[in-house]
């Protein structure tokens, strides 16, 4: 009989509810899967509407996303994540069992970035909230000894008659990604999956873990809509916060150290990273209330960076169309100045780097002078 | 390659190093290699004995890599704490004591601790590019390691064989766990009631304050260790305050093997020491079960955790002896009286549970700093009743936490007569015809407080909640004008429901 995976996984995932996580799913399974999804019709459609909630909170406009191949490998990979922690894989062996079901998950979840913004959407109306995902564990004692129930609720017969046989339910909700974590073996999957749905990554530029990649997210960003409103976001954290989290993951980028599967780095997306930085102090600037000419905690590898731009690379810092001895010219230029006070603080060691990844960025710059610019859409 | 880090130098070249206060380098963790696994093991020892290994979980991890050259080492990740450096010190020196090599860093780069040679660390001259899970930049070479396998330290530990640890034989004050062969046990059990029993009698009069022996039994079952290794079945006593006449019995004879508990979870062979100090290893043992290190069968795992009993409640009553009737002439007398006095005696039935105490008043005040360790549902589930002679505390089902008094039981189910704890009322007239005619109906109960005590009756206004008695003196609070506002319905949250994976969840996932 097949697995009711759209009503008791997909959709429970994006609405809210319990998700049922069985046996682990391979590629034949996932396209069996696909073969009978014609008889949860009912439940696809309510996965459809769900998901185009979410979607429209990106795209105003955007349809309700198919079922496709796409979702269910998503869904799958994150499903197989999920059965890592499952206690049935314990036992002599497990460790065998979760490399198996690892390199599933992988497979499944190698779907590479997403080609546009329609499809990251899509596919972050899936995965936007499996950082909310969580385990109850409960441990029932009674008078003869205790039994612990993994995520799963303790079945009646075990709690029956609770004062003559002594019964006590100790119950621990713990967070899946944070605190129940994903097995290593499963590392490459995880990234796999950032990789596939990148959206949700920049959103959050300050996670720990997987630590925010610019391989990643570039693909997002590159897209204006989303662009847009990954800057927003980032106002909201703080342009300082967020900036540092973004200068530091920009250094690893350009110094070819984000794990494999995202973006290379390349001269023209080391520009676009420090046009995108310099683009979040613009937005302050203009946006910001009182803000002060150099926040008081945080940024100064934000000011590393952008001090650094602004001398070996000024195109990537300042709009061709913006006068610098216009007002807003003016305001920018004293933040800037601000920064490079903040910058000059900072050990040599720093600005070292900061000016090689700005060298780097340059090869596309210069490249683009003579080139009609390409504005960058706020 | 490695140079040395100058005093201020703040930006390495190797990712996610920093310094401390001092300006030592040090990164979020660190590494230490090992050639061979003995030297993993002493460095262990000699960390354990200064460190507390609880507090390094859950970043401490001990893999096998194998480096560029091929050769498997041991290797040691450790979260570096705070801020500071000392922790690596003490990292350090125990690596060094154990033949080891230690280093810093974050993620997969790790450079070589600090030493006389540079006393601020070091950092590379430039970030290596080889392929590896991580790579150990040292002083003469760098190299990159692929991680083999991973050995939990609770697995580590339980390899590992005990050493003696010198001639004493008796683990001197606080509780032994006494493991017995099933055919012994009964007679284990009845040799420590006998000794109790005349502990108690001999010694309470003559010298109060000497420790009583106590002691409870569990039976117990090995898990099976496969298919010609079936579970095992043994006797396992809590001895407390054994005397020195004891002690020789019980640590020499053959099928008796004596273990001293580390902590609640773990014990080990009395004469014996596990090679590392396992009392800074408490969280690498399940909570669950009750791990026993023995010196000649490896490790005995407990699960679930053995629940004790008194010996008092295991071991066989007798009966006295029968006897002779003697003979009397018959004689005629007159129509004799059938009504017999109602009678408390002993018994052995252990099945029904204490649902009241008796506190005397002298522990009353023990009852009263009680209250603030009893839970919630014990507070809200029991009653009181101030009596002359003392307070009784009744609980809605089994009394727990409550280790003074005299325990009292129901004579039956749903009866509210109380009888002490190993008693019994005779003739064993019907329950209900009993609590009729002693007046135990309508809420009031009746309570025969010792063997040949006179019973008394309680009435049910005298009967209280606990929590109402305690907080009797509480003022009330003055009022406060509080702030209503409107809670936003939060959404479903996102839960996992573990459904059975089935004897071969893996079927089929590969094709």
């Amino acid at each position: 009989m097949a697995r009711a995976f759209v009503s008791s996984f997909l959709l429970p995932l994006v609405r809210g509810g319990r998700l049922a996580v069985g046996s682990p799913l391979g590629a034949r399974a996932v396209e069996r899967l696909g073969r009978v999804v014609g008889a949860e019709a009912a439940a696809a459609a309510q996965l459809g509407d769900s998901r185009r909630d979410v979607a429209a909170r990106f795209l105003p406009d955007a349809p309700a996303p198919p079922l496709d191949e796409a979702t269910l490998r998503l869904g799958a990979a994150l499903h197989d994540l999920l059965v890592l922690v499952h206690p049935g894989l314990d036992g002599p062996g497990a460790a065998r069992r979760q490399e198996r079901v690892a390199r599933a998950a992988h497979a499944l979840a190698s779907l590479g970035a997403p080609g546009s913004a329609r499809e990251a959407v899509n596919r972050h109306s899936l995965l936007a909230r499996v950082a909310e995902i969580a385990r109850t564990d409960s441990t029932v004692s009674f008078w003869l000894g205790r039994q612990t129930y993994v995520g799963r609720v303790p079945p009646p017969r075990v709690t029956a008659l609770p004062k003559l046989r002594r019964v006590r339910v100790d119950v621990v909700k713990r967070a899946w990604l944070r605190e129940i974590g994903v097995p290593v073996v499963a590392r490459q999957a995880v990234l796999a999956l950032a990789v596939a749905s990148p959206l949700g990554e920049a959103l959050d530029p300050l996670r720990l873990d997987p630590p925010l990649c610019w391989s990643r997210i570039l693909p997002v960003l590159r897209a204006p809509a989303l662009g847009r409103l990954v800057a927003g976001r980032m106002l909201e954290v703080g342009v300082a916060r967020a900036g540092d989290g973004l200068a530091a993951a920009l250094l690893r980028f350009a110094s070819f150290q984000d794990p494999p599967g995202g973006l290379p780095a390349t001269p023209a997306g080391v520009a676009f990273a420090l046009q995108f930085l310099a683009h979040l102090v613009w937005l302050d600037v203009v946006f910001g209330q009182d803000a002060p000419a150099v926040p008081s905690a945080g940024g100064a590898e934000l000011a590393v960076m952008l001090t650094a731009a602004d001398t070996f690379a000024p195109t990537l810092v300042w709009p061709r169309d913006v006068p610098s001895d216009g007002d807003l010219g003016r305001a920018f230029r004293a933040r800037l100045d601000g920064l490079a006070a903040r910058a000059r603080a900072q050990p040599a060691p720093a600005t070292e780097a900061a000016r090689g990844v700005v060298t780097f960025a340059a090869a596309r710059a210069a490249l683009t002078e003579a080139a009609p610019w390409a504005p960058i859409h706020i | 390659m490695l140079q040395r880090v100058a005093l201020g130098q703040v930006r390495f070249n190797v990712p996610g190093l920093s310094v401390d206060a001092r300006g030592v380098v040090s990164g979020k963790q660190l590494v230490v290699r090992f050639a061979a696994m003995d030297r993993l093991v002493a460095f262990f020892r000699a960390l354990a004995a200064e460190q507390n290994l609880d507090d390094l979980q859950p970043g401490l991890r001990i893999v096998y890599a194998r480096g560029t050259a091929g050769a498997r080492e041991a290797v040691v990740f450790l979260p570096a704490g705070s801020a500071s450096s000392h922790f690596g010190e003490l990292v350090a020196r125990a690596a060094r004591l154990a033949g080891g090599q230690g280093f810093t860093g974050t993620g997969k780069h790790f450079v070589q601790l600090r030493d006389a040679g540079a006393p601020l660390g070091y950092d590379a001259v430039a970030p290596s590019q080889e392929a590896g899970d991580f790579i150990l930049y040292g002083a003469e070479h760098d190299v990159a390691y692929h991680v083999d396998s991973e050995l939990p330290l609770a697995k580590l530990l339980l390899r590992l064989s005990l050493q003696r640890a010198g001639a004493e034989a008796w683990p001197g004050e606080g509780p032994v766990l006494l493991v017995a062969r099933r055919g012994l046990g009964p007679l284990v059990a009845e040799y420590l009631h006998r000794a109790r029993t005349r502990a108690v009698t001999s010694l309470a009069s003559v010298v109060p304050a000497a420790p009583a022996l106590r002691a409870s039994v569990a039976l117990c079952e090995t898990a099976p260790g496969g298919a010609f290794r079936t579970s095992r079945t043994f006797w396992l006593f809590r001895v407390e305050g054994a005397p020195a006449r004891l002690r020789g019995l019980l640590t020499r004879t053959p099928g008796l093997d004596l273990y001293v508990p580390v902590t609640e979870h773990i014990a080990v062979a009395v004469g014996h020491r596990h090679p590392i100090a396992l009392e800074s290893c408490r969280s690498s043992f399940p909570t669950d079960r009750l791990t026993l290190f023995s010196a000649r069968e490896g490790v005995v795992e407990i699960a679930p955790q053995p629940v004790f009993t008194p010996v008092e409640d295991v071991v066989r009553i007798r009966p006295p002896a029968a006897r002779e009737i003697e003979r009397a002439p018959a004689r005629a007398a007159g129509r004799p009286e059938l009504s017999v006095p109602l009678r408390l005696e002993p018994s052995s039935d252990a099945r029904r549970p204490a649902i009241a105490a008796l506190v005397p008043w002298a522990h009353v005040p023990w009852l009263r700093r009680l209250c603030y360790a009893l839970p919630l549902p014990a507070l809200r589930g029991y009653r009181l009743a101030v009596l002359e002679r003392g307070v009784l505390v009744l609980a809605s089902g089994a009394l727990e936490g409550l280790p003074f008094g005299v325990l009292l039981a129901a004579t039956a189910p749903g009866v509210d007569v109380l009888v002490p704890l190993g008693t019994r009322l005779r003739p064993a007239v019907s329950p209900e015809l009993l609590a009729e005619r002693l007046g135990a109906q309508g809420g009031a109960l009746v309570v025969f407080p010792a063997l040949g005590a006179p019973p008394f009756r309680v009435d049910a206004a005298l009967v209280e909640p606990l929590e109402h008695r305690t907080l009797a003196g509480v003022s009330s609070p003055t009022d406060e004008v509080g702030v209503s506002r409107a809670v936003e319905r939060a959404s479903a949250g996102v839960e996992i429901e573990n459904e059975p994976l089935g004897p071969m969840p893996l079927w089929g996932l590969d094709r």
